[in-house]
């Protein structure tokens, strides 16, 4: 109902917490940031005063907040199922970045404290959100290439943090083929609504911080669905940094009676030329990967939801489904054989 | 005085043989002698030698009799392609032969050993190879200031053959006997070749799904995905066939997007182009099909200097290998390991 308002705790302060989620709450009537949290301590109050939230570094004190309705989780991966169920249990709503887990028992989990709770989960599936893909899925809901049959996806950029960071670790944030393979999973799923019925991946470490870690930055993925459509996509974090930048994406959908293609290069419409620099393709949105307003109408859908009691446009089974083929990816990276869905659990 | 030399074209089975005559007619090198009609297109064989001025032959083997000719291009469909090419290397004629080479991995070792013992140039033209972004690109990684190549995600397609404006027939490209494949092998084949040749290294393993989605009732495959990876770790990530809807601004398109350890390379197209705009479509057309050209230089030089041209019969059958490979997988649901001898 117009006016209404719910409160909402943001959890995790760092790169999507804080420099993509937080800002979004300005331009959404919806939501109230009331409070933030990061177990690092600058990280949370730097946010409190951009915000005007209050500034937590343990989530139990958010959490016992009873004006909080709505909790935004910005973790790494390793730490959603743990957060996002006790969150739940305080009977908060909850809006989760994407990949939904670690494991699929982890996801599991999650579902079932939604339902035990009755509260609303989503995953911040964002490209859901996201003008380009809206926009293409409407394409395809018209009809205009008739029936989708192959998706071929890219995303590719180079990941700036240290070696030590969570992101590259296999066990926090499951590497790039988790925590980026995760949003071409979805996005093969949602637009040739088929279920995945086999992945098969190739994977290398290129960069010196993936090796360190002994994890994955650059992966190639194929998914092959039960209506026989094919998801075929590049997820990297190798790409020279500037590349990802302004040519992060690009999305290819080809279906019976026609083509749809996107790339960032051919969508942005400017050069600049200095003599300095040479040619560059400016940056519109901070996250080439994610525009600044695809967090807005995520987080806005989500308060919605909650206000008026909408299933959310990503149901935690969606954002299952598509862990679930990036799980299957990352084994049949390191076994070098397809792997079939549903996931069987490893025997070692 | 420059040396030239005369080459004749046999068969307008393949589409791609008006424009090697054409591309023979400009080599400042070579003389194009002759057009021998075989089998499908036999007329539109015949009209072109009318229009050219030049002798056409309903008996190929009249043209390959003719002492003054150095050469041919063969543009039969693949099933004929030994036949023919026996013939020519028995009368000593240096061979130009479409791809692909054959449909068997035996088929095109007898095509092979035919040429080796007749002692004749045979070549088998994938045109990427003289398309000017991956002859740079192949040049940066030569010199090293690539770095190490990782990897490419690579799109091949085309429009349906059945398709191309024209009175040609071309139906024997749906056909699984003549053509062995549909979209995948056939256009798939050139950027199965530019994998191997960047690379330098030979496929170990192949994982594909190729299959027909985009035409009901097609006997023959029109689109396929795979995923190889070579001996030294470069990893070929491709996708090829007919996806093209006829709307399309150009009948290919191309991409290769290759990541290395120093930079990427991101191209787009094959070749330079320009946009036409009529009342109804918008087209891109190219100006100039450089490699075409650059193949029959190619092959010309290779005869004249008597050296092994740039793309032999070795690589076509490993380019073969690797396609057939791609099916297998395809077929099977596994991996197929490669082995090489």
């Amino acid at each position: 109902m117009a006016g209404e308002q719910i409160k909402v705790g943001l959890i995790g302060c760092g790169n999507i917490g804080a420099g993509g989620h937080l800002p979004a709450y300005a331009h959404i009537p919806e939501a109230e940031l009331v409070a933030v949290c990061d177990a690092v301590e600058e990280l949370a109050h730097a946010a409190a005063e951009r915000s005007g939230a209050t500034a937590y570094t343990d989530y139990r004190r958010l959490l016992e907040r009873e004006d909080v309705e709505m909790v935004d989780l910005c973790v790494p991966t390793y730490l959603h199922a743990q957060l996002a169920v006790e969150a739940m249990q305080a009977g908060k709503h909850v809006l989760c970045e994407k990949p939904m887990a670690h494991t699929l028992e982890a996801a599991n989990a999650m579902i079932e404290a939604a339902q035990a709770n009755g509260v609303k989960l989503m995953i911040g599936q964002v490209r859901r959100f996201d003008h380009r893909y809206a926009s293409i899925k409407a394409q395809i809901d018209a009809g205009k290439v008739g029936r989708p049959v192959f998706i071929r996806r890219a995303e590719r950029q180079f990941l700036p943090f240290l070696p030590d960071a969570w992101q590259w670790d296999p066990r926090r944030g499951g590497g790039v083929i988790l925590d980026i393979g995760v949003h071409a999973t979805d996005l093969f799923r949602w637009l040739l609504g088929q279920d995945a019925v086999e992945v098969y991946a190739v994977a290398k470490s290129v960069r010196e911080a993936a090796r360190e870690a002994e994890s994955f930055d650059h992966a190639f993925i194929t998914c092959k669905f039960d209506g026989g459509g094919i998801g075929f996509a590049e997820a990297s974090w190798a790409y020279p940094q500037g590349f990802g930048g302004t040519l992060y994406a690009q999305l290819d959908v080809v279906g019976t009676e026609g083509k749809i293609q996107y790339s960032d290069k051919d969508t942005n419409p400017m050069l600049i030329y200095t003599t300095e620099k040479g040619h560059e393709l400016p940056r519109y949105f901070r996250f080439m990967s994610t525009t600044e307003y695809a967090f807005e109408e995520e987080i806005r859908h989500f308060a919605r939801c909650v206000l008026d009691d909408w299933e959310p446009a990503v149901g935690p089974q969606d954002a299952r489904a598509a862990l679930e083929m990036v799980l299957a990816a990352q084994r049949s990276a390191e076994t070098g054989e397809p792997v079939h869905l549903p996931l069987q659990k490893e025997s070692r | 005085m420059m040396e030239r030399i005369n080459l004749g074209v046999i068969s307008y089975a393949h589409p791609h043989a008006p424009k090697y005559a054409a591309a023979i007619i400009a080599c400042p090198r070579a003389d194009l002698a002759g057009i021998a009609g075989l089998g499908v297109n036999a007329d539109l064989a015949a009209e072109e030698a009318e229009r050219y001025g030049i002798l056409y032959y309903a008996d190929y083997q009249e043209l390959l009799a003719r002492d003054d000719l150095a050469g041919v291009y063969v543009g039969t469909e693949p099933t004929c392609h030994l036949e023919v090419i026996a013939e020519a290397t028995a009368h000593g004629k240096h061979v130009l032969c479409d791809k692909p080479i054959a449909l068997t991995l035996g088929e095109a070792d007898d095509i092979i050993r035919a040429a080796e013992e007749a002692g004749v140039k045979l070549m088998v033209p994938f045109n990427p190879r003289f398309q000017l972004p991956l002859m740079k690109v192949k040049a940066a990684l030569e010199s090293g200031e690539a770095g190490e190549l990782v990897s490419i995600f690579a799109i091949k397609y085309g429009k349906l053959p059945t398709k191309i404006p024209g009175p040609a027939d071309y139906g024997w490209l749906v056909d699984p006997e003549q053509a062995g494949g549909g979209g995948f092998l056939d256009i798939g084949i050139h950027a199965v070749d530019a994998l191997r040749w960047l690379a330098g290294s030979e496929a170990r393993r192949v994982y594909a799904h190729v299959g027909t989605a985009l035409y009901e009732g097609l006997p023959v495959d029109d689109i396929g995905t795979m995923t190889v990876e070579f001996e030294n770790g470069m990893v070929g990530a491709l996708s090829a066939g007919w996806a093209n809807p006829d709307g399309y601004p150009t009948w290919l398109d191309v991409r290769f997007e290759i990541l290395t350890t120093q930079g990427a390379f991101l191209i787009d197209s094959p070749y330079h182009d320009y946009w036409c705009y009529g009342t109804i479509r918008a087209e891109r057309q190219y100006w100039w099909r450089r490699d075409v050209d650059g193949l029959v230089d190619e092959f010309v030089r290779a005869i004249l200097e008597d050296r092994e041209p740039a793309i032999t019969g070795e690589d076509a059958r490993a380019a073969l290998a690797i396609s057939l490979a791609a099916y297998e997988s395809s077929a099977s649901g596994q991996v197929v390991v490669l082995e090489h001898r």
